[in-house]
């Protein structure tokens, strides 16, 4: 996992991984969920 | 994408590197929108101040800190770092300013609020109330473990 962001506001951890994956990342188990590629919209 | 950050009302935002494109990510499918560029490249780490809500990003190019505007990209230099090469991470302590815990009535139904956008309360190491969520009626049975109220 390279970064980690935790939203406040939901209470929900997210780390992105190698090629811009997108997890949800359980905060008392670190179990990752993937939730998808960050593909860029311009 | 190494830098990741959310916003204090919700809003996930990456930046891609080295190219510095500011993006805004959905949570559910990981769709990224671009926003914006930013004006400083190899940007590595984003992280918001919790009492303000200003983005701070760290830059591997410069070796230096900045503040991030989350609409045009444009940084503000805070300042460098220094003593560090390849800074990756940047991320804010929880504050320290005391709190207002929940009001009790002595054995009778309790009720808790969270303060504000970043509370969360565990009774007795069980139950978590999360931001803007409150709980009348929960009996307060057992002591406040903690209460990392800001």
């Amino acid at each position: 996992m390279l970064s980690l962001a935790f939203d406040a506001v939901s209470g929900t951890l997210y780390g992105i991984g190698d090629d811009s994956l997108l997890y949800e990342v359980n905060r008392y188990t670190a179990a990752a969920t993937y939730i998808g590629p960050v593909a860029i919209q311009t | 994408m190494i830098a990741f950050g959310c916003s204090l009302t919700g809003t996930l935002y990456g930046v891609t590197y080295p190219a510095g494109s500011l993006l805004t990510i959905d949570p559910l499918t990981g769709q990224g929108t671009s926003v914006a560029i930013v004006d400083v490249t190899a940007i590595t780490d984003i992280a918001a101040r919790p009492e303000d809500g200003v983005m701070f990003a760290v830059s591997t190019w410069t070796d230096a800190i900045y503040t991030l505007d989350l609409s045009t990209g444009e940084t503000t230099l805070v300042g460098p770092h220094g003593g560090v090469s390849y800074m990756v991470g940047l991320a804010f302590s929880p504050g320290e300013e005391p709190v207002q815990p929940p009001v009790a009535v002595p054995g009778g139904p309790y009720q808790a609020e969270c303060a504000g956008p970043t509370t969360e309360l565990a009774v007795d190491g069980k139950r978590i109330l999360r931001p803007g969520r409150s709980a009348a009626g929960v009996r307060l049975d057992h002591r406040l473990s903690r209460w990392p109220f800001r």
